[in-house]
């Protein structure tokens, strides 16, 4: 039970921590809010490794470990700043669509690559869901016209 | 071009996941969370330093820009504790619930410093296509 809490709570910080970083990035830069967010993440995450994880020392993995995986840190610097970006920019509910979209058709491709293993209903799903994006972006875009007509009646 | 973005990071969120996971696996979850952080850390400094920008003003932060920071190493670890029990089709489905529900108040209710959106009933079918999508994706 608490791990379907847990994963509910996870799906919580995940929204908040880019508005924040969104509202933040607004105050100062977003280079300043990246910094400050890894930093905490770096003083947290270490303080929790030396508490809880185990010796890295013998265990061999640094040899073991392909240089490429250390290389989530460029992809993250990317992510950071294009979320940094959006975040203030685009409604709370599309700061979780559109990524998951993203991601959705990214991992279709990755196991169809990886593991020869090819996801039609999650293609479908995302088509769907795109759809759906378009639909309510359509119904805006009307307001938005109607209002600026209104407006501009009411300037004559 | 700012909706592109969001749907960019959606790609590079993927890739940077497996990476950590795979680092995780290979030496434990607590090292790859800290060494994402850290390297990013190192990374940003030296990136104000080159632009000649300061650190942030700690005096004046308010406590809550504290937690995205705080927030993203509970990100990597709740996952990687909760995968092996729960598997991944239900994480992603009660992480894609919390996420709904807390987007659909922040929007709503204006929390957060984010501009108030109120839920409008002429979207409803736009949301129940988007509800529709997400269901086909999980059969």
């Amino acid at each position: 039970m608490i791990y379907y809490l847990l994963a509910l709570f996870m799906g919580v910080i995940v929204v908040i921590t880019p508005v924040l970083n969104g509202q933040l990035t607004l105050r100062t830069s977003t280079y300043k809010t990246a910094h400050l967010s890894f930093l905490v993440g770096g003083l947290s995450a270490t303080a929790i490794f030396l508490i809880f994880g185990n010796s890295i020392i013998g265990t061999g993995f640094l040899s073991n470990t392909q240089p490429l995986y250390y290389s989530s840190i460029f992809f993250g610097v990317f992510l950071i700043l294009l979320m940094n970006y959006y975040s203030s920019r685009i409604p709370a509910f599309l700061i979780v669509i559109i990524p998951f979209v993203g991601q959705t058709i990214t991992g279709v491709l990755v196991d169809y690559y990886l593991i020869d293993k090819f996801s039609l209903t999650k293609l479908i799903g995302a088509g769907v869901i795109l759809l759906g994006l378009y639909i309510n972006a359509q119904i805006e875009k009307r307001d938005r016209k109607k209002r600026l007509i209104k407006e501009n009646q009411g300037g004559n | 071009m700012v909706k592109f973005s969001a749907f960019l990071a959606g790609i590079l969120i993927i890739f940077v996941n497996y990476f950590n996971s795979v680092m995780g696996q290979e030496s434990s979850v607590f090292f790859a969370a800290s060494y994402y952080h850290v390297s990013g850390f190192v990374i940003f400094t030296i990136i104000l330093f080159l632009r000649k920008e300061s650190f942030i003003d700690f005096k004046k932060l308010q406590l809550r820009y504290y937690l995205p920071g705080l927030f993203s190493v509970f990100t990597i670890l709740i996952a990687s504790f909760t995968m092996p029990v729960i598997g991944a089709t239900m994480l992603m489905a009660f992480n894609l619930i919390g996420q709904t529900i807390t987007s659909n108040l922040i929007d709503h209710f204006g929390l957060l410093g984010m501009p108030k959106r109120p839920l409008e009933k002429k979207k409803l079918i736009g949301y129940s296509i988007i509800l529709l999508g997400i269901i086909i994706m999980f059969l």
